[in-house]
């Protein structure tokens, strides 16, 4: 049987040669960061630093002077080269999260999960890990901008008087999602004053709550407990992804290790949640809803509206049999439906009736925002512009995002802003709306400002900062004061004001002091409110859209488009994709086909008038007929990265999206003749290699069943002479060192087990590998060379099917062989061997050979090309941790299994009564933030550690182990779970 | 019992052509060292002068920016700098061969070309040697690689394959060097009691190290070079044998190979004829050496050629068995790959060259004829790069699927090897001026004058 290998293949095999010579041509110009013919930025520095070095030798050379000076007033509890550890919380367009951030000195360097918050417990995504590189943002605005001209934070208050509070017009807040009680309080006084306060989150979650009003009758957020479920089934929702909480992604994977749920997906686009299912049915975006209506009716949901409101089912053969076997399944016990926020709210609607039926592990709790609030922000987004244009509003003070830019386009906000009298904004950084505004004020980053956030389920943290404002900022609270002209106008005191207030002065101090040590509030807000569905408040079946269609999707690292300036972010790769720095337009092998275009050549995107080119991009189990479009890209990054050598990655999508066609519209494709390279970081995408050779054994899966009946899959096979060779990796008899080992009896011996079944692929490890250890963004065109920095490398293998992929994860760093071969072929001993069995690097002796990599048959070293951490904006080089070295060009780095933790623990260790606990206790960055908790850490001496105990678990296999290398991390196979109903 | 014995055997031809007296040899060589610099010289010499000038250039941008204008990514640690490492050290193997081998063989036709192969090993040497000092990451350091006492006591790493490769190819260097200035301390002589300026009198004068030619002289003279060729001769050996080392001795699928040692000697001296043939059949021409490299000697070499061909033929047809028979799926899919996958034209390229197209040397017309003879040792050189360019490439695809890549040269890479020519050919555009190209010593020793028998000193003769 051949297989074609399509994921390296489409562009190399489908291209005209003319094609493959524009390809190669635009990529060499753009890529190259210097050749002879165009000199450029950094080449020009070198000379004129080499001609002023030269110039200043005739002379005398002077250091620029710098001092260390000790504290005159040393800070209590502080001790310099011991990090300190602040609780603190933040919001992710409403999502709470509750952080510990590691300081150093005074300077935040890292953010964990605070593990006694119930919105972590102890995890984190990769977007809260690359969080702390917006603090030291170089691109970030650092002084009030008063018509474009840097200003004073008093010059700005001025302005808001006069301007504002003195002027006589209509005046209206614009906010992102905020649920800070603290600052409701003051919107409430503002509205009482007759300010008008509009709420608009790009991507939000008002479909599910206009769903949720129509079946449940109330203002209601649904929090589906997916631990709890036997059978889950998500319809287009990426509960595992951005879209889905920390909690979430822990207690599935809690179920998912103890082999007791099954997932099932019905969706669109190759989400995280999808990749992670055991059945996964693709359709369309707007035909889930048509199996939404028809689970309905076959799960038997009794309500009289539904059963005269619903449609003509108009399911494939293959969906219907999906269809019947998942709702036999749910029916069985414990089935849990989930709905995408991407969905219309008639789906919301029809999910919690399907819950209620099942009698579903779903909490629904108040939402937090105030009853008077639409429930739709694009709607009252709508009548701001209409109040604008009609003169009711002259004065409008935007907090934080970029209206102008992410508003559905049909709106035309941005010319409705330019309407107005006076236009305040509160940034982050330079933006499409901060260019309208009279006055732009920069804002504070969430570890610089007091707030509070309540969580969804309730939860109650203060926001505690950690460090000053870096530059002339204020915080939404600052601002609103002066909006209100308070006479307090420091965050930290309205916030701590309104708790006081609340809570009354007695025993107040210890009790603040307790919340800000926790990070939580041991009371909640509201809890769970029991609601009943009925009805579906006249919410009607929606029509499938003929045609194709552009579905907008967020971007997993940008998310809507705040993070679009963290390089580290941009460089994370996409979890299913694996882009880098650009979003393209997202199409299955079909699709393309159908559309004749190949990966990486241009398309032209045509909603209405609005019009984008995007380059395409082939990826295997997206829906037929739709392209997938991520947003938030598209940000002009001037010089972000010193290697970009571009000004600009991937591409605003927000034109295309109207109101109506938020989560998807009908579009017009065409295919362009020019060619777009995109960086992906995984050129070759499947486990066999081809030529008809068996598949890798790096991954290894089996079934419940087959795992049941077989519990040892997954250990290696290894040739016994008359023997038949058995079923997987298989090279030759183990061969023995011919060197002397070292005696790994004795001591700490550090070993790491990587569960592939609970990990979902989600990035979390990588960032925090990125945020500890130092690891600089290189750029697109350095990826696209194949010279990203990241120590995890995230595999992603499509298996199966080639329209309808399952997809395995698998994180991959170095696997601290004993036998390293990587070590005796350093001429300089630069890597070596510890006693502790870590493959350790000296970055300081490495000449940069580059042999140790090739000889690691994981290929898990990374090499300095060129001085990627030198070229990093200063202040961004504040986050750097300082126990980890900074690596100068020419040198070889790679995972040290976080050496500086294991060394801090053994200090604490070598003092404690207990000290295998705090052995224990010892986690990398890459474990620590693990939502999934797939990634686990310690001493395989101590037989007694958790480490040891799944090492002795019959899933657990070393990689390549016929090749001798005795690494010291190994996996768990990861065992799906898949209705026996659907197989075959 | 009766032998039939050719004509040749019996009465093997003139080593040298026309008949040239002992004078006649001294004036032609020697001649061309003294003659002004002529116009076809300089023309060759700057082409070869811009080469170095770019292979400068290329070096110092490379040290100031980083290895990153290389084509190098993840997988592929390695590129271009070591597959011309390989590519030079091959080439500085037929010199070696033709001066110690041939020697201890008593090969006498190696005598007018052993000098410029000799020449041509050392610049090979001297070119090869540049690569694995720039191509690290950090040049300034490259001499932690050398074990020099240090208040740290760090050592080198002496199971590295690369530090075995900094004594033998150093060891070579130096052994050779010795070689070949050892046998031109006579012809030294000869130029500085030729010498009309002051200059070249004492530049020769201190080179040939008082040499009178007395018997003395020539009694230690040829015990020297009798040692140092029996130094030299397992060095041939050993060089490319530890080259072959930095791949053998990893675990890649397509380099932990047995078969390299003695395939990359084969390959070697393969190279290293095919750049001999390219030097010497332009240089007998533009020098007039037709009388000292004659025909019969551009033969000889096209016979090594095929014959080490076919050694290296069978090699690449032997990986594959062994890659076959071993029953680890890696090492036959590296091979399978190396034909048929991304890089199968290089492999393509590489087996043209090296196994094919040589088999023309099968024929006696094709071997003589210079032109033919020249054409095929330029497709010698090039299929040989490509050898080293597909064993090194055997990083794209190895155990983990998910790193797998490709490999694309830049400007840089290119300049580079293009500048590791201008070098080359600058030292050796120098060396034909400036010191004596033919040994008219060694060649004067075999001679029919030489022979105390020859007929020439009887006029009468002998009735043999």
């Amino acid at each position: 049987m051949t297989r074609p290998q399509y994921w390296r293949g489409y562009a190399e095999r489908e291209a005209s040669p003319e094609f493959q010579a524009a390809l190669e041509s635009e990529f060499g110009e753009e890529a190259s960061p210097s050749t002879l013919g165009e000199p450029t930025r950094r080449g020009f520095l070198g000379l004129v630093s080499a001609a002023l070095a030269g110039g200043s030798l005739a002379g005398c050379v002077r250091r620029p002077e710098q001092r260390i000076m000790p504290y005159s007033k040393a800070p209590e509890d502080l001790l310099p080269g011991v990090p300190q550890r602040y609780a603190t919380a933040t919001h992710l367009a409403g999502e709470v999260i509750g952080l510990l951030v590691e300081s150093h000195e005074g300077r935040p360097t890292k953010l964990e999960g605070n593990p006694d918050h119930p919105t972590s417990g102890g995890g984190t995504n990769a977007l809260q890990q690359g969080w702390i590189f917006d603090l030291y943002d170089p691109t970030r605005l650092t002084t009030p901008l008063k018509g474009h001209k840097p200003a004073t934070l008093d010059e700005a208050a001025a302005f808001i008087k006069a301007q504002i509070i003195e002027a006589k017009g209509g005046v209206a807040v614009l906010s992102e999602a905020a649920p800070s009680p603290s600052l409701m309080a003051m919107r409430a006084r503002l509205e009482a004053k007759g300010v008008r306060w509009i709420t608009y989150e790009p991507i939000n979650r008002d479909a599910e709550a206009e769903g949720l009003q129509a079946a449940l009758k109330a203002r209601l957020i649904a929090r589906p407990r997916v631990g709890a479920a036997r059978v889950i089934l998500s319809l287009d929702a990426d509960f595992l992804g951005v879209e889905g909480t920390v909690a979430q992604t822990r207690d599935w994977a809690a179920s998912r290790r103890a082999l007791k749920s099954r997932l099932y997906v019905v969706e669109g686009r190759y989400s995280l949640t999808g990749t992670n299912a055991d059945h996964r049915l693709r359709l369309r975006s707007d035909a889930v809803e048509g199996y939404a209506w028809a689970l309905a009716s076959a799960l038997g949901v009794d309500d009289p509206e539904i059963k005269a409101a619903a449609p003509k089912p108009a399911l494939s053969v293959a969906a219907q049999a999906n269809l019947k076997a998942v709702a036999a399944d749910l029916k069985a016990g414990g089935g849990l439906v989930l709905a995408g926020r991407r969905q219309p709210p008639v789906v919301h609607a029809l999910v919690a009736h399907i819950n209620q039926a099942l009698k579903a592990p779903v909490d629904y709790f108040p939402a937090a925002a105030p009853v008077n609030e639409p429930l739709n922000g694009a709607a009252a987004l709508a009548g701001l512009v209409k109040a604008i244009k009609a003169g009711e509003i002259e004065a409008l003070v935007i907090l934080g995002g970029d209206p102008a830019r992410t508003a559905p386009a049909d709106l035309k906000l941005g010319e409705a802003l330019g309407q107005l009298k006076t236009l305040v904004h509160l940034a982050d950084r330079p933006c499409a709306t901060a260019r309208l505004a009279h006055l732009t004020i920069p804002r504070s980053h969430f570890l610089e400002a007091w707030s509070d956030w309540v969580s969804a389920e309730g939860v109650v943290s203060i926001q505690q900062p950690l460090v000053a404002p870096l530059h002339a900022s204020w915080s939404a609270h600052t601002l609103l004061a002066h909006l209100l002209g308070d006479e307090e106008k420091g965050c930290h005191a309205i916030v701590r004001g309104h708790y006081r207030a609340l809570r009354g002065a007695l025993g107040f101090h210890r009790a603040w002091r307790k919340w800000l040590h926790d990070g939580l509030m041991p009371e909640r807000a509201f809890e769970a409110s029991p609601a009943v569905a009925s009805g579906l408040g006249g919410l009607k079946a929606s029509t499938p859209i003929e045609g194709p269609l552009v579905e907008f999707v967020e971007d997993p690292h940008l998310f809507d488009g705040r993070f679009e300036h963290n390089v580290l972010l941009q460089e994370a790769p996409d979890p299913v994709t694996k882009l880098t720095w650009d979003n393209a337009a997202l199409m299955s092998p079909k699709t393309a086909k159908a559309l004749g275009v190949i990966a990486e050549q241009r398309v032209s995107l045509k909603v209405g008038e609005a019009l984008v080119h995007l380059p395409a991009w082939i990826v295997p189990g997206m829906a037929d007929e739709s392209v997938f479009v991520a947003l938030g890209y598209g940000a002009a990054l001037k010089n972000a990265v010193e290697y970009a050598q571009q000004s600009q990655v991937g591409v605003d999508v927000y034109p295309l999206r109207a109101t109506a066609g938020a989560s998807w519209a009908a579009v017009k494709i065409e295919p362009l003749d020019e060619a777009y390279p995109l960086a992906c970081v995984q050129r070759y995408a499947r486990l066999d290699p081809g030529y008809d050779y068996p598949e890798r054994h790096n991954v290894r899966e089996a079934t419940l069943a087959e795992y049941q009946a077989n519990p040892t899959f997954a250990k290696p096979g290894i040739i016994k002479h008359g023997e038949p060779i058995p079923k997987g990796e298989v090279i030759h008899p183990p061969e023995a060192s011919i060197f002397g080992d070292h005696d790994y009896s004795k001591g700490n011996q550090w070993g790491m087990v990587i569960d592939l079944n609970a990990c979902t692929g989600c990035n979390a490890c990588l960032m925090a590998c990125v945020a500890e250890n130092n690891i600089p963004a290189v750029g697109k065109a350095e990826v696209m060379k194949g010279r990203e920095l990241h120590w995890i490398r995230m595999d992603r293998y499509f298996v199966g099917d080639e329209e309808d992929p399952q997809v395995v994860h698998q994180p991959m760093a170095c696997q601290q062989c004993e036998t390293a071969p990587c070590e005796n072929v350093c001429p300089v001993a630069a890597t070596t061997h510890s006693p502790e069995g870590l493959n350790d690097m000296a970055y300081n002796r490495c000449i940069g050979t580059r042999y140790c990599s090739n000889n690691c048959p994981f290929k898990v070293r990374r090499f300095n090309f060129y001085n990627y951490a030198k070229d990093q904006a200063e202040l961004a080089q504040m986050q750097r941790n300082p126990n980890v070295t900074v690596r100068f060009r020419g040198v070889m780095e790679k995972c040290t299994y976080c050496v500086q933790r294991i060394n801090a623990g053994k200090r604490l260790a070598r003092d404690a009564a207990d000290p295998r606990a705090i052995i224990e206790s010892i986690t990398p960055a890459c474990g620590q933030a693990c939502p999934a908790g797939a990634i686990v850490f310690g001493d395989i001496n101590d037989k007694k550690s958790r480490v040891s105990a799944l090492k002795q678990q019959p899933l657990d296999y070393t990689l390549l182990s016929s090749l001798n290398l005795q690494p010291r991390t190994s996996y768990l196979a990861k065992v799906r779970n898949p209705n026996p109903k659907l197989e075959g | 019992m009766a032998h039939n014995y050719d004509a040749e055997t019996l009465f093997p031809p003139p080593l040298v052509d026309n008949d040239l007296s002992f004078g006649e040899v001294t004036e032609k060589i020697c001649g061309i060292v003294e003659a002004p610099p002529n116009h076809k010289w300089l023309l060759a010499l700057i082409p070869a002068l811009t080469g170095l000038t770019i292979l400068g250039g290329a070096i110092g941008w490379l040290i100031w920016e980083g290895t990153g204008i290389w084509g190098l990514n993840n997988p592929m640690g390695w590129g271009w700098a070591i597959v011309n490492f390989v590519f030079w050290v091959g080439i500085g193997h037929a010199g070696t061969l033709i001066s110690a081998i041939l020697f201890l063989f008593r090969q006498r036709w190696r005598t007018a070309i052993n000098r410029f192969a000799e020449a041509m090993t050392i610049f090979a040497v001297i070119c090869a040697l540049i690569f694995p000092g720039i191509h690290v990451g950090r040049v300034w350091a490259a001499y932690w690689m050398l074990p020099l006492p240090n208040q740290m006591s760090m050592w080198p790493n002496f199971r590295s394959p690369l530090l075995w490769d900094v004594f033998a190819v150093s060891t070579y260097f130096t052994v050779s060097l010795m070689f070949w200035y050892v046998g031109l301390v006579p012809d030294m002589a000869t130029l500085r009691d030729r010498a009309k300026s002051k200059i070249g009198f004492w530049i020769y004068g201190v080179l040939s190290l008082g040499w009178r030619g007395a018997n003395r002289h020539w009694q230690n003279y040829e015990r020297a070079y009798l040692l140092l060729a029996a130094l030299a001769t397992p060095l041939v050996l050993s060089v490319h044998t530890i080259v072959s080392f930095d791949f053998a001795v990893s675990l890649i699928p397509g380099w932990h190979t047995t078969i390299f040692p003695p395939y990359f000697v084969a390959g070697a001296i393969f190279s290293g004829f095919a750049m001999v043939l390219t030097l010497a059949i332009p240089a007998r021409k533009i020098f007039g050496l037709e009388d000292f490299i004659t025909v019969r000697h551009i033969e000889n070499m096209t016979k090594i050629i095929l014959v080490t061909g076919m050694m290296v033929g069978y090699a690449y047809a032997m990986e594959f068995f062994i890659a076959w028979y071993s029953g680890s799926e890696y090492e036959s899919f590296a091979f399978v790959n190396r034909a048929l996958g991304p890089f199968g034209w290089a492999y393509f390229i590489m087996v043209s060259c090296n196994v094919i197209t040589p088999q023309i040397f099968w024929f006696k017309k094709m071997r003589t004829n210079m032109t033919v003879v020249f054409i095929l040792s330029i497709f010698v050189n090039i299929g040989m790069w490509f050898e080293r360019f597909v064993i090194t490439m055997s990083l794209h695809r190895d155990f983990i699927p998910s790193s797998w890549d490709y490999y694309s040269p830049t400007i840089f890479d290119i300049l580079t090897f293009i500048g590791s020519f201008g070098l080359f050919f600058t030292l050796f555009i120098l060396f034909m001026k400036f010191l004596p190209a033919v040994a008219m010593a060694e060649v004067k020793g075999v001679l029919p004058q030489a022979d105390p028998h020859w007929s020439g000193y009887h006029e009468e003769g002998h009735d043999d």
